[in-house]
């Protein structure tokens, strides 16, 4: 198989997985046609035998994909809440959640290090703060997609037990 | 699942849906020429367009999605000849509210230009 395919290959499972991040509603409907038409996309700029080219073709997909995840999350905090309200509140807390956890966590480490700063050299400071940073963001997205992922369980769940 | 027009239900009034965004304008021009999938109205998109309006995935989908709840478009339910195209494809149409609104937006627009090239500067800026 050539780097070209693999390229390929590795880049549609990520933006699979970046497709969880989607409402339900969003995702069940359009998910399979956008990934099809990324697919499609990325046959295209691997054509033009550039790396430059599919790079950008990348960060462009990327960035369109989370602009739009953000427009339809807010679309739904925005829309009457429909079914149970568990789910909905849990739907609507769960990136601002996420988010406050990230500086909850990542706070008190700073400070940390930064109490500790005489000792620590400059550059090492910088990187731990980045891992960090990289680190817990990653935490952050990885749980949206389980929960996204648990959530026909979960209403499930919910709905046995009403 | 996206909500779709419900049948029966009152049309709101042709204006309310404008002004138009550009990337929703030109997804509705594609589709007056007939129906297409995603992929289609993309490269249409961006051919018509000399490539200054490129939509992705999540911007397609989400006016998609969008005019399909409004009933502007709807999906097409005659399927391709599954050995001319990829039968995985959904495939979308203008709705008679579409080609309405798809007007109505073309003459406000019509209207914009006629009112900027009766000012002084836009008619001094003009080529001969």
């Amino acid at each position: 198989m050539s780097v070209g395919h693999l390229s390929i290959e590795y880049s549609e499972r990520f933006y699979s997985a970046l497709l969880s991040l989607y409402p339900a509603r969003f995702r069940v409907r359009f998910a399979p046609e956008m990934l099809q038409l990324f697919r499609d996309c990325a046959h295209d700029a691997l054509e033009k035998g550039e790396v430059a080219v599919f790079a950008a073709f990348l960060v462009g997909m990327m960035r369109d994909l989370l602009l739009s995840i953000a427009r339809e999350r807010g679309k739904d905090w925005v829309r009457p809440v429909e079914g149970h309200p568990l789910i909905a509140i849990i739907d609507m807390l769960l990136i601002p959640t996420m988010v406050t956890m990230k500086l909850v966590v990542l706070g008190p480490v700073l400070t940390l290090l930064l109490r500790d700063g005489t000792k620590i050299p400059t550059d090492q400071f910088v990187r731990t703060s980045a891992f960090f940073s990289l680190a817990i963001g990653a935490l952050a997205v990885m749980a949206s997609i389980i929960f996204t992922r648990l959530r026909p369980t979960v209403r499930l769940w919910v709905k046995l037990s009403a | 699942m996206t909500k779709q027009a419900k049948a029966g239900a009152p049309e709101k009034p042709v204006e309310s849906f404008l002004p138009l965004t550009p990337a929703v304008f030109h997804i509705l021009l594609t589709l007056a020429d007939g129906e297409a999938h995603g992929y289609a109205v993309m490269r249409e998109v961006a051919r018509r367009s000399g490539g200054s309006v490129r939509l992705g995935p999540g911007t397609l989908y989400g006016a998609i999605s969008r005019l399909l709840e409004d009933g502007i478009v709807a999906e097409s339910e005659e399927r391709p000849d599954p050995e001319m195209d990829d039968t995985r494809r959904r495939y979308y149409r203008l709705t008679q509210l579409g080609g309405r609104v798809l007007t109505a937006e073309t003459e406000r627009l019509a209207d914009l230009v006629k009112a900027a090239r009766s000012t002084k500067v836009v008619r001094k800026l003009r080529p001969a």
